[in-house]
């Protein structure tokens, strides 16, 4: 195996270990269940924010699925 | 009590929609409904663009990690809105979109403005939420929108798989939407000369405006993303997603024109804009968040996109949640943007180019431009399990000037091109449990 592709594998390997060494134990998690604490903790609110960029910008997407359900004229 | 039956009511019938046959009434009954509100006031300044958004969504949580969602919104626009041509030294007059009834004028040296501007748009979506294993849950949804001019279907379905203890989620999803719109006066030939309609042109446009009059059109936007979520530690986690969007088909604004100017920046024409038929974006996203003196929440994401209408971007968003006591909070929201213009962004057309290009927009939100968000959030908790909030942010666009015709940049350079946009934003919010 040449060393690009073992550098690789090992970059892989050192990730997918990482996923199971990185986090919380099922009694650590506390503050992570909170409520301000989840990835849209406020879901309505950020569907306006979208809503609202994807009408004044030529952007949209990213957190979720893009903007959308209008035509924004 | 009134209330009650009816909740009961819309309950049961839920869940008889959703086939859950097996939670009879007796079950019904101690179901209750999360129900998030929201309302949004925008207020562009200069008399430009102001809407009302009311949001409601109520979550319906059946038990065994299965959830019903159902989701309402209600916008409604007025004010103006630049419609594409460059100010002139004298007053100009627009013919409109509805022919020689709908005209509006511009004062000299001023932005054209199309006042017109009205619309309410509606938009319902609903969404079911099971498990499919022990790891593994799966969501499925649609969605349907109306506008005046404008219609969308669209259908998801996304999956999500937990690993390494909850600590790893990945997961992909995919949505299909159809949009049709049927514009005032028809579809714009592309680049075609807009007029005051009589009775002199062609078959497809007997009263020779410029539109193919009584025409429709309609795109498909295919949106697919992939997402990875990852606990850090037990006060950190991480996200980072990649979405892929596909459009096809009708994209271009019906009711955006560009100016045809001389050397001196008059204008001598205006056209209809023309848009590719087929665009594509890529955008990767990443959002860091942390619990802070065990007590605040930090929130920082980043995103770029980038796609082949020449178009790229960055957005940078930090939150920070700062309790001011258990049940109140005060969160700062900064937010950074900044995209390069389409590549067939132009500021106006110089005289005889509409001939010899095919695409060509002068819309604002296609050019180069920065732009700034700051404000804050206040929100509270109360006892009985309800939560208000309320956000006050300001908008700032500024543009930074681009796809000028080299043959009239100097006599363009008299006039403020490109405008900045400045709004305010107030979004109310209570949440409750019914």
């Amino acid at each position: 195996m040449k060393l690009p592709h073992l550098l690789a594998v090992g970059l892989a390997v050192s990730l997918l270990g990482g996923c199971s060494s990185w986090g919380a134990k099922p009694w650590q998690r506390g503050a992570l269940a909170r409520p301000d604490m989840q990835l849209e903790a406020d879901p309505v609110q950020a569907g306006l924010e979208d809503h609202i960029y994807f009408s004044k910008e030529a952007s949209s997407g990213g957190r979720g699925f893009g903007g959308g359900g209008c035509g924004c004229n | 009590m009134q209330l009650n039956d009816k909740r009961r009511a819309l309950t049961a019938a839920t869940l008889t929609l959703l086939g859950g046959a097996a939670a009879g009434p007796a079950l019904a009954e101690e179901r209750t409904w999360d129900i998030d509100t929201a309302v949004l006031v925008y207020s562009e300044s200069g008399g430009r663009v102001q809407a009302v958004e009311p949001v409601i969504k109520g979550t319906l949580d059946l038990g065994g990690e299965r959830f019903f969602t159902t989701k309402l919104i209600v916008d409604a626009l007025t004010g103006a809105s630049p419609n594409g041509a460059t100010p002139a030294s004298t007053p100009q007059t627009f013919s409109g979109a509805s022919g020689g009834t709908g005209s509006y004028s511009t004062p000299a040296f001023e932005t054209p403005l199309d006042d017109r501007f009205k619309d309410t748009r509606v938009q319902a979506l609903v969404d079911y939420q099971f498990p499919v294993s022990a790891n593994g849950k799966l969501g499925i949804g649609a969605s349907a929108g109306k506008e005046f001019d404008f219609l969308s279907a669209g259908a998801s379905l996304r999956y999500s798989h937990d690993l390494f203890q909850n600590n790893t989620t990945l997961s992909g999803g995919l949505n299909v939407e159809f949009d049709q719109i049927d514009p005032v006066g028809g579809i714009p030939i592309p680049l075609a000369e807009m007029q005051a309609a009589d009775d002199s042109g062609p078959e497809d446009d007997p009263d020779g405006n410029g539109r193919d009059d009584g025409t429709t059109d309609s795109k498909l936007v295919t949106d697919a993303v992939l997402g990875w979520t990852q606990v850090l530690s037990p006060r950190s986690l991480m996200q980072f997603n990649y979405s892929l969007s596909l459009s096809s088909g009708y994209q271009t604004d019906p009711y955006k024109i560009l100016s045809v100017v001389r050397a001196d920046g008059e204008p001598v024409s205006y056209v209809y804009e023309a848009r590719p038929d087929s665009r594509s974006k890529h955008a990767l996203f990443g959002r860091y968040k942390r619990l802070v003196l065990d007590r605040d929440v930090v929130d920082l994401s980043y995103r770029f996109m980038t796609d082949d209408w020449g178009i790229s971007s960055h957005t940078l968003d930090f939150t920070y949640r700062w309790y001011l006591s258990a049940h109140h909070y005060l969160e700062p929201h900064l937010r950074w943007y900044t995209q390069t213009a389409a590549d067939f962004y132009r500021i106006a057309l110089f005289d005889g180019e509409p001939s010899s290009i095919e695409f060509a927009s002068a819309d604002p939100r296609l050019g180069a431009l920065d732009a700034w968000t700051a404000g804050f959030k206040f929100g509270s908790g109360q006892r009985d399990g309800g939560t208000w909030s309320a956000r006050l942010e300001w908008y700032q666009q500024t543009s930074t000037l681009s796809g000028v015709p080299a043959q009239a940049a100097q006599g363009l350079s008299k006039f403020d091109l490109q405008p900045d946009l400045s709004a305010l934003m107030l979004t109310l919010g209570y949440r409750f449990k019914w």
